[in-house]
């Protein structure tokens, strides 16, 4: 359909072959910033829960301590916890208690907050079964903590940041139950442009900007089996 | 620089940090999770109960049950039920049509296997909106499925404001995570068990039913439980595939927010759309482990 010549809302199958709506779709400022906002929170939404996950997922792998199972409880109740009531609270949060009016701060926070029990669970998997005395070793051949942090640990764990940070990334990626309230008028991501633009209007912009998605998720998954293997990505889970 | 005074200062902390690695490296989650996610909830608890101002962000601080009172009027009575037996049909359907799958992904030595491990992790990445304007197309008064209607010499149906094409949508996005989840379970299954039991001399049906039933529940419960849940607190597929007439719990939660700015009266259809899945969450858990008890 994004290749279709007809300029009115037209169904399946196509009549022709055109590029008209890529022109429309990459010449419209409403899914060029939409575009815009999008990759830079889906970077900073990926970065920041990584930062904040990865040390979780070493103290819940490695140690017991008290309230650990709280604390696994808390982590993972955002994914039964309606995205929709996270992005609510957030945005009453923001606007009336912290008059902050600008959409980007909550943005990253709620697709974090939705983004971190994937991270969490997919690095502390990894994490499972890791057999330290690999990092006693390194030590006893002279290895300082750092070394052996970044020359033995993290390549073991390497799996589960990476495909952790798919997650991430994906999550915020495709957001919409924060991104949908918490927007400005400089601020939207992708999917809210999207949703937004098919609410008013159905025609074949839509089927452009899809393709695009598509493309998109066909890298995601390449660079997946490239880099951790599907098997793995799954076994992670 | 005053370097030479920090210096204790610095170490003691440092040194702290060392001997305690457990808080070090839970502060951050800890600090977010309370700060930004416990606290607005309570927030958002709090501001149900206040009163609306018309125009402002800022509801009157003033203890009130008419935001509840109107959440549960017959109209929105009526939004709640609706919403909560399409999440349940749609609960259902995802579990029953994910478990054969996952059950091949785990147990298949086959090439193909690999091809719907690829499908699965494509579809579980497709973008929610991507799929809904796949959806528009088969179901819209146009698409394919009254294309193939009139072909075979039918009326065309308006498909677009019933439940099915909402219903179906979100089966559709269900099934990979519930497959996901779903192979867990089935992978820790030892298949000695199944042997066992057949050399014990039960059939297909009752090994089935005795031995890797029971045993994949955690993952057919973890997967009801997250289906349930997705579909009770979807909007947008609703807002795009109900052509304006069928509206679910969030969609209400979204339009107060965004096109009318009554804060209170959408933080009670929030609390409310909360605590239904938390009781799904519970209740399916508790429910399903009994029937495993007594099996």
């Amino acid at each position: 359909m994004a290749f279709d010549p007809r300029r009115y809302v037209s169904w399946f199958p196509p009549t022709g072959f055109t590029l008209y709506w890529f022109d429309v779709f990459v010449h419209d400022s409403f899914f060029v910033i939409g575009l815009r906002s999008s990759m830079i929170i889906s970077a900073v939404v990926t970065a920041g829960s990584l930062a904040i996950a990865i040390p979780c997922s070493f103290a819940l792998a490695r140690y017991d301590f008290r309230g650990k199972e709280s604390l696994n409880t808390l982590i993972l109740s955002p994914i039964i916890v309606p995205g929709i009531v996270t992005g609510t609270s957030l945005l009453i949060l923001f606007y009336s208690y912290l008059h902050v009016y600008a959409a980007m701060p909550g943005l990253i926070v709620g697709q974090t907050i939705l983004a971190i029990p994937y991270v969490v669970r997919t690095v502390t998997a990894s994490m499972i079964g890791f057999d330290r005395s690999v990092e006693e070793a390194a030590r006893n051949l002279g290895a300082d903590e750092l070394q052996t942090l970044t020359e033995v640990t993290i390549p073991i764990i390497k799996p589960g940041i990476v495909a952790g940070a798919i997650f991430a990334f994906s999550t915020s990626w495709a957001d919409l139950s924060v991104a949908a309230f918490l927007t400005d008028t400089s601020t939207f991501t992708f999917p809210v442009a999207m949703m937004d633009y098919m609410r008013y209007n159905f025609d074949n912009t839509i089927a452009a900007a899809s393709l695009f998605l598509v493309i998109v998720t066909a890298l995601i998954v390449i660079v997946t089996e490239k880099t951790v293997g599907l098997d793995k990505f799954i076994g992670l889970w | 620089v005053d370097t030479g005074s920090k210096r204790p200062a610095k170490s003691v902390v440092l040194g702290f940090l060392r001997r305690h690695p457990i808080i070090l490296s839970l502060t951050p989650v800890v600090v977010l999770m309370i700060g930004m996610y416990i606290i607005p909830l309570i927030i958002l608890l709090g501001v149900s109960f206040e009163k609306f101002v018309p125009g402002s962000f800022v509801p009157e601080p003033v203890f009130t049950l008419e935001n509840y009172n109107r959440a549960f009027s017959p109209v929105y009575m009526k939004v709640l039920t609706d919403t909560l037996w399409v999440s349940a049909v749609t609960a259902v359907l995802t579990v029953i049509l994910a478990y054969p799958l996952a059950f091949y992904v785990v147990r298949s030595q086959s090439v193909t296997r690999k091809i719907v491990m690829a499908f699965l992790i494509t579809s579980f990445f497709v973008q929610l909106i991507v799929r809904i304007y796949a959806f528009l197309h088969v179901f819209g008064d146009g698409g394919v499925l009254n294309q193939l209607l009139l072909f075979l010499g039918f009326h065309k149906v308006q498909w677009l404001g019933g439940w099915w094409p909402i219903i179906i949508s979100m089966v559709h996005q269900g099934i990979p995570l519930a497959i996901l989840v779903q192979m867990g379970s089935i992978k820790a299954i030892n298949p000695e068990l199944e042997n066992a039991a057949r050399i014990l001399g039960a059939n297909d049906t009752t090994t089935f039913r005795r031995i890797t039933l029971p045993l994949s529940l955690p993952g057919i419960i973890a997967s009801a439980v997250l289906s349930f849940t997705g579909a009770a607190s979807a909007f947008v597929t609703p807002l795009l595939l109900g052509g304006g007439r069928v509206w679910m719990v969030a969609n209400y939660v979204y339009v107060r927010f965004t096109d009318v700015l009554n804060y209170p009266f959408g933080s009670a259809m929030s609390v409310l759309l909360l605590v239904l899945s938390l009781v799904a969450a519970y209740g399916t858990t508790a429910l399903l482990s009994r029937y495993v008890k007594i099996k």
